[in-house]
């Protein structure tokens, strides 16, 4: 597993958890109506630190001294990868706006802190979209022959 | 990423070179073995660049490395 497979990973596993605690507390906070529990937010809390533990996943030992950071391979999948992120921005920014138009009509109001929310929400589907067109575009390596 | 139409003797050249690994033809040709890897396997094609270079490893022309298999997708080898 190279660097950027390692990044993908991370960026996966680090966004799958946000959103999902997320989505937890806005569930807590604005349909319980009730503040998140100690135990959820130490939960949360063990849960970042064991994310920005996994960091130290990314500390790699070189196969071979010779062996590139990154070849011409590895930056067609990145230059995928982002066209990927880049068109999930659009389709996304789309149904945002049809769905908060379908929510609350033509003439609705939303509070300003939403649009941050939902900008935060976008930005965090868009780094899965690209760790998972870089994880599929990898596909599995074989075992050295 | 899709099969290449691209077929190679990647891998009959290398054990035909003395058992080469595909870290050293990797290091050879200036990539990752995860590279040699699919494109040994018919799901990479490499750059011209790249097809000249593991060429050069095993002392061969383009065209004793690579065959150009137009319907095929399972590499030779």
């Amino acid at each position: 597993m190279n660097k950027t497979q390692k990044g993908a990973w991370f960026n996966l596993g680090g966004s799958l958890f946000a959103i999902c605690v997320f989505s937890w507390t806005g569930f807590m906070l604005f349909g319980l109506r009730k503040f998140p529990n100690k135990v959820f937010m130490f939960a949360t809390l063990a849960g970042f630190f064991v994310i920005t533990g996994l960091s130290l996943f990314y500390i790699r030992k070189k196969q071979s001294p010779k062996e590139p950071e990154s070849d011409e391979r590895d930056k067609l999948i990145q230059r995928n990868a982002v066209i990927a992120a880049f068109v999930s921005v659009w389709v996304l920014l789309f149904i945002a706006n049809i769905s908060l138009q379908l929510c609350f009509g033509a003439g609705g109001l939303i509070p300003v802190w939403s649009l941050a929310i939902i900008n935060v929400a976008i930005l965090y589907v868009v780094l899965i979209v690209y760790s998972a067109a870089v994880l599929v575009q990898y596909g599995r390596g074989g075992p050295d022959e | 990423m899709s099969k290449s139409e691209l077929g190679n003797n990647i891998r009959r050249l290398r054990f035909a070179h003395g058992e080469m690994t595909q870290q050293k033809l990797a290091d050879i040709a200036g990539v990752t073995r995860q590279t040699i890897i699919a494109v040994e396997q018919g799901k990479y094609t490499p750059s011209l660049t790249l097809a000249f270079k593991i060429s050069a490893a095993f002392n061969l022309k383009v065209e004793d490395v690579f065959l150009f298999q137009p319907g095929e997708t399972i590499p030779k080898g």
